[in-house]
Parts: C-alpha cells; structure tokens; sequence
C-alpha cells in the first residue's frame, strides 16, 4: 500500500459488505512495528466480527458536522437522505447538525496541505526504498520526479499534466 | 516537487500540533463530547475549487482518525450476513 502521509492515513479493508470489512479486518489489525500508528492502538486484538449486530444501531446518536459539508450534488443529496431514514429505522438518533467547534479552520487547508507535502517525501521514499524489486529502478521521490520528466509522452500527458509542482 | 523540497522543520511541526488541534481536541474529540455521539456522518461533497480535495474526507484526515466510506442503495441487512456461531 503506497502510503501519502503517515498522519492523515488510515488503512482499512474494501469489501462488498460489512461481514466482510468485519472478517478482514480482523485479520490485518493489529501491530505492526513498521507502522508507528498501530503501535498506539489498545493491546487487545479485536475479532471484529464479533462485533456484528443487526441492532447494533439502537440507540446510538450519529451526528452530522454540516459546517464543514460542501455543496452536495442532488443524487448524492436525496441518497444521503434515503440513508438517514433508513439508520433512523434502524434505531439511529440523528443530531442535525452537529457541528464542530474548529469547523471555519478546519477548512483552511494550509496545516493539512504542510503536514501531507512533508510527510508524502518521507513515507514514499522509505515505501519505494523497502520494495523488493522494482523494475524502473524507481527508490525515491526524486527519482520518480525524474522518471516522469524522462518519459514525459507518457506520464505528464497534456493538458492534464503540463508540470510536477504539486 | 513541492514535497520533493519540502523538510521537517518547526514549521511542519507546528502544523501537525495545529492539525491534532483542529481535527481532535476542538474537532471530532469535542464534538462527540458536546453532543454524545457514537459517530458523525455526513455524504461526499463536490471538491472545492481551491485546492480540490473533498471536504468530507478532511476531518479525519486532519485528526488522523479512521472513516468509513460506502456507495448506499439500500441497507440490506439479513441473517445470511450474520457471522456464523
């Protein structure tokens, strides 16, 4: 998994269902002392499909930051709404809205935007340093910029790319 | 290449205590306070035209904490998906 920052990544299954999030996740929890961020997790292993419930939503309060929502597109909209109904069937409590103390800063991106410029440096460079093999040749971020800049008929197409700034 | 000459200093560092700030202590970590929450919720938003990143994914990010994603039709919800015994 190519990391972008170790502070803002998550890991996480991708699955067809949530049984299936549950079982995979079970089995790539846990620590790794490669990866610092699940060295902080509690010691306990959770088996996450004993999690499952049916009724696992009774009760509990789901809220909604809209401080910090965007324009939403319409079909994204009503389905959104649609889900609502459905978790309030469930025995969901909404709490519309729910906003967050921090919502005007958190949508100023600078801290976010220095934080992730940093980090994709060093988490790619030690990603693509640990790889087995590599047929390019590629073990940095340096040298991928030059790569690209090598074979740019292919990796910097126009218009799209015009240059590596970001 | 602006991460290619970009470098730890006191200024990344301060940015990451800003980001735990914003994104837990007066972000996500208070707001489940205030209200009891179990979760927040919320659809994907259009990607602003500033930097383009979705703001729904932000608040996670910023505080390093996990989120779910999913595409919702309808919640089909059976025995057939109960774990076995």
């Amino acid at each position: 998994m190519i990391p972008l920052s170790r502070h803002q990544d998550t890991a996480g299954p991708m699955c067809r269902s949530v049984t299936d999030a549950a079982i995979l996740l079970s089995i790539i929890a846990g620590p790794d002392p490669r990866d610092e961020a699940t060295l902080h997790q509690p010691g306990v292993r959770l088996r996450y499909t004993d999690a499952l419930d049916v009724n696992a939503l009774k009760g509990k309060r789901l809220g909604i930051p809209r401080g910090i929502i965007n324009d939403v597109d319409e079909a994204i909209a009503q389905s959104f709404d649609a889900a609502l109904r459905t978790l309030i069937t469930l025995g969901a409590e909404i709490v519309d809205p729910a906003d967050l103390q921090s919502s005007s800063e958190m949508l100023k991106p600078e801290s976010e935007a220095l934080v992730m410029t940093v980090d994709f440096k060093n988490d790619l460079n030690r990603y693509l340093s640990e790889l087995v093999d590599v047929p390019t040749g590629v073990r940095s971020l340096a040298q991928v910029i030059d790569f690209n800049e090598k074979h740019a008929d292919l990796e910097l197409p126009l218009p799209y790319y015009t240059d590596q700034s970001q | 290449m602006k991460s290619q000459h970009s470098h730890v200093d006191d200024g990344y560092f301060e940015a990451l205590l800003d980001n735990f700030r914003v994104g837990r202590a007066e972000g996500i970590d208070a707001a489940f306070e205030k209200y009891k929450l179990d979760a927040l919720i919320m659809p994907t938003d259009l990607p602003p035209l500033q930097d383009g990143f979705y703001a729904s994914t932000k608040a996670a990010a910023i505080a390093g904490y996990p989120m779910l994603s999913g595409r919702y039709f309808e919640f089909k919800i059976s025995h057939d998906s109960a774990p076995d015994p």
